[in-house]
């Protein structure tokens, strides 16, 4: 990539991709307590010298969030909305090969951008993709699950000893 | 975001009872457990069978496959 400046990389290497916080039984019950605490209220950053400062609000109400998702027992990863991924990074996310990423890019489904000879987009037009195709998606097997339960089809195939 | 990526064929067997289709197509979906795809020759038998032995109309049959390939796009491949 002669072309790559330090501006031009991305932030988000794979291997920032694929950090994972592994968490213990220990970890687990901290996670708890800190999440019952933090919900009773607002939290205070207390210095090693007994300085102690408020949160900002933007920053509690994150917190708060972060720590419900992993008290949930869901893995949580950052990203910067301004960054720029790469097609094998927005592919990962998306759960889809390489290809059918860029064929989405080729029909202007997602917008991007060219650094140098790669396409390059922003975390937050694959957020916003990816959202609506989970949304999409969910709606539609749900609809077709009920338009069958509708017209009687759902159990028809369903029945024991029925073979394909 | 997907923890690891089990990609799965789904023959048509379990594309056939919609209670199977259901469970499997909603485990696919947000926070994906696994990746489905599917050959147009295992849709081709779907749509035979949900037709020729099970009494779905042409209409009925269409659907089923349609909202099966715009909610996978990415499920259909070929060469199996």
């Amino acid at each position: 990539m002669p072309d790559a400046t330090a501006k031009d990389q991305s932030p988000l290497t794979p291997t920032d991709m694929g950090r994972r916080v592994p968490l213990s039984e220990t970890d687990r019950r901290d996670i708890e307590q800190l999440y019952d605490a933090f919900r009773r209220g607002k939290a205070k950053l207390v210095a090693p010298s007994g300085e102690s400062r408020l949160l900002p609000d933007s920053l509690y109400s994150f917190l708060v969030e972060l720590i419900g998702l992993l008290n949930e027992g869901k893995s949580v990863v950052i990203v910067q909305n301004q960054a720029k991924l790469t097609t094998m990074e927005a592919a990962s996310i998306l759960g889809v090969s390489r290809q059918f990423l860029v064929s989405l890019l080729e029909k202007g489904e997602i917008p991007y951008h060219m650094v140098g000879t790669h396409r390059r987009m922003y975390a937050h037009d694959l957020f916003r993709y990816k959202a609506r195709r989970d949304n999409d998606r969910h709606t539609a097997i749900r609809e077709l699950a009920q338009a069958e339960a509708a017209e009687g089809l759902y159990d028809r195939a369903a029945s024991p000893g029925d073979e394909a | 975001m997907r923890l690891s990526q089990y990609i799965t064929v789904l023959d048509a067997c379990v594309l056939i009872p919609m209670p199977v289709v259901d469970t499997l197509l909603r485990l696919a979906e947000e926070p994906s457990f696994y990746t489905p795809k599917w050959s147009p020759h295992i849709l081709e038998e779907v749509r035979k069978t949900l037709h020729d032995k099970f009494g779905y109309s042409p209409e009925q049959v269409r659907r089923r496959i349609e909202i099966m390939e715009c909610t996978f796009p990415d499920a259909i491949v070929s060469g199996i």
